[in-house]
């Protein structure tokens, strides 16, 4: 904010040469600029505007904050406090002549893509980028390959990417971990160098992990009873026949995100002996105590699950869940209501806060404290 | 004393050039047990050696001793059970007493003159601890005692004698890492913690990495400074062979500790001194040279963790 404000002063001391102020400011400047726990956002593209805004996803703020134009100029700033360790993504609202643009930061080269695009990324200086996200020196890859195979239970046939450890063989028998909206997982929050990394690490057991995808996602994931029945008499059958799965119940997990959380939850609940390992990622766990929800009527199985869930969690056999959510999404509310009634319950329950929102980057940051719960490598014993 | 200490054998194996430079041409034996459920696929480590190998199957064999025994596999297991349950006491005072450390540590630069001596005691009650796991070992040890010397029991004794056969009969034996407690384990339990100091005293020549290099040393100790859970206190294992007494082996050091934070790594070479602390990575090479100890690896491969906080390239042991 001190360098916005010096900037300021330099202009108002000589409007003339504001435009160079600004060149040579945003020539020398990173954006947004953090400071201690500010970040100042920044937009000048020397063109006018009637407004800009930012628009961000942290559950709590206003969700669209207006900036404030330096006098004079057609540069725009907004400073806001965020907390110490951080990761925001963000975009620019635009109006201009009489119309407006979303827009990522022009002077921000950090982005966060997604399955809409890609955002731009603010991060505050106690985030850091967890170095087993990217392929670790001397890691050996695992592979991934891909079968499909018709589903009764949806009608058409259904793609299923599986990732075999480096040391995959075929007579062997590996925990298998089922992943919802798999692709996206692949795709955005990078889980096969993830893999690599934790299981070269002996962090986590060598294991096998099947990324299954929704076709139409919202309503198969959204508690409808189809999706835990294709998960559990077909996607695992299909496994076992393919590949070396263990016979363990406890060596079978299940997971997604959002969505995802609830399909691999309500599977975990209809085939309660099946899953003994359940990773949930800012689980839509919606739920009532009293009258109606206002989120529209996708979410009516969701939240008759949810209280149903809520009504017995102990139907849930899993030896151990981990759950995590951002503190800036909205869903933090429901995953933190549901953590103490399931630890009631008896179930063995680990929660992660992170002070991110809804995204597959604060998904992927999640990926080790989640799959090393579930999975843990004999990484104290094993130097090879 | 012939004994010579490799780094992990990926991503590029030194194993055969150092078999080379000692010139072994004969048989060699190899053990492979902390490979645990893989300890037979040794194919890719014999076209490496491209000598001649006998296979010790510690790994297989146990588990065909406790099949045939229910009595030795159940006095195994409540044993194993109850070691592991003193480990928990034991990790409970260990952070109790490296949380001191931590803080007199910290408060060193207020008070020098004052704290110093605090700390001094603190770090004698760090290590008094490490010293005490060991006698507890051993007590615990002593309340089963059938098998102290399993490889004299009547399951077992077999197969001692044809590790102590094969180790007549080849030139050199290869210990490969691994699962550091299940190659202990194996390897006491057949005894060939007996066996190797005279197989070295007639002039066979000992290979190990890793793990097997771990077992060697006096003590063995576990490490990992970034754990996804927990402190990442190092703790003591067990006793290793003694073979080589003044050094504690870490292989993977640099991806496995935190070697760029030199209050660690003082921590961690004053608790194990006067034992030496080397980090061991892929390409290091640990030759005996008279009575000293000379490092004819890659550049960098060991390193040599020093009380006060460096970490340095290995030079000698004594």
């Amino acid at each position: 904010m001190k360098a916005v404000l010096d900037l300021v002063r330099r202009i108002e001391a000589k409007p003339r040469s504001a435009r160079e102020e600004l060149r040579h400011f945003v020539e020398a400047t990173s954006f947004p600029i953090v400071e201690n726990d500010t970040a100042t956002f920044f937009f000048w593209d020397d063109s006018p505007a009637e407004a800009v805004y930012l628009i961000h996803w942290v559950f709590g703020l206003e969700s669209r904050q207006a900036f404030q134009r330096i006098r004079g100029t057609h540069a725009w700033f907004l400073a806001l406090e965020l907390p110490h360790s951080g990761r925001v993504e963000y975009k620019f609202e635009v109006h201009r002549g009489g119309g407006r643009a979303l827009v990522r930061d022009p002077r921000n080269d950090q982005l966060a893509r997604d399955p809409f695009g890609s955002n731009s990324v603010c991060t505050m200086p106690g985030y850091a980028i967890p170095p087993w996200t990217a392929l670790e020196t001397g890691v050996r890859p695992g592979r991934l390959e891909s079968f499909e195979f018709h589903s009764g239970v949806f009608g058409g046939n259904r793609n299923v990417q599986v990732y075999l450890p480096c040391e995959y063989k075929p007579h062997k028998r590996y925990p298998l971990l089922i992943c919802h909206d798999g692709s996206d997982y692949l795709r955005y929050a990078g889980m096969q160098p993830v893999l690599d990394n934790l299981i070269h690490r002996h962090e986590i057991r060598p294991m096998i992990v099947a990324f299954i995808d929704g076709h139409a996602r919202n309503q198969e994931y959204g508690a409808d009873p189809r999706q835990p029945k294709h998960v559990a008499e077909e996607v695992l059958p299909e496994m076992r026949a393919r590949y070396g799965v263990s016979r363990d119940p406890d060596e079978i997990g299940v997971m997604g995100a959002s969505f995802g959380g609830v399909a691999s939850l309500f599977t975990a609940f209809s085939y309660p002996n099946v899953f003994g390992q359940v990773l949930l990622q800012s689980g839509s766990f919606l739920f009532t105590d009293v009258g109606h929800h206002d989120r529209g009527p996708l979410w009516d199985p969701v939240a008759a699950f949810v209280n149903q869930f809520r009504a017995d969690p102990t139907r849930v056999k899993a030896s151990r869940f981990y759950m995590s959510c951002g503190t800036f999404e909205s869903l933090i509310y429901y995953n933190r209501s549901l953590v103490p009634l399931m630890r009631g319950a008896g179930l063995d329950v680990r929660f992660v806060e992170a002070q991110d929102g809804h995204n597959w980057i604060a998904w992927r940051d999640r990926l080790r404290e989640g799959l090393t719960y579930l999975f843990p490598g004999h990484l104290w014993m094993y130097y090879d | 004393m012939s004994i010579v200490i490799l780094g992990p054998q990926r991503p590029e194996p030194n194993l055969k050039r150092a078999v080379e430079r000692l010139g072994v041409e004969g048989k060699v034996a190899v053990v492979t047990a902390g490979w645990r459920h893989d300890e037979n696929e040794t194919a890719a480590l014999e076209a490496h050696l491209g000598l001649p190998v006998t296979h010790l199957k510690l790994y297989a064999w146990f588990d065909e001793v406790l099949e045939a025994v229910p009595e030795v596999a159940a006095a195994y297991r409540d044993r194993q059970a109850r070691i592991g349950r003193y480990k928990e006491l034991y990790r409970l005072r260990l952070r109790a007493a490296l949380g001191a450390v931590e803080a007199l540590r910290e408060r060193l630069p207020d008070d020098p003159e004052l704290v110093e001596p605090e700390l001094d005691r603190a770090l004698s009650v760090v290590r008094d601890l490490d010293e005490e796991v060991l006698t507890r070992l051993d007590a615990i040890r002593m309340d089963t005692p059938e098998l102290l010397a399993p490889w004299t029991h009547r399951s077992a004794a077999d197969r001692f004698d044809e590790v102590r056969a094969a180790l007549e009969d080849v030139d050199a034996i290869c210990i490969a890492g691994g699962h550091v407690a299940v190659l202990l384990n194996r390897m006491q339990f057949f005894g060939l913690h007996r066996l190797l100091p005279r197989f070295v005293q007639r002039g066979g020549h000992v290979f190990a990495w890793s793990a097997g290099a771990m077992c060697l040393a006096g003590r063995v100790v576990l490490f990992y400074d970034d754990p996804p859970d927990g402190r990442g206190d190092a703790e003591i294992l067990d006793r290793g062979f003694g073979l080589l007494p003044n050094m504690v082996f870490f292989p993977h050091g640099r991806r496995r500790l935190r070697l760029d934070d030199s209050e660690r790594v003082a921590r961690l070479a004053a608790r194990f001194a006067p034992s030496a602390c080397l980090s061991l990575e892929s390409g290091a090479w640990l030759n005996p040279s008279g009575s000293v100890w000379r490092d004819v690896g890659s550049a960098g491969s060991i390193l040599h963790l020093r009380q006060d906080g460096r970490v340095c390239d290995f030079e000698v042991v004594a």
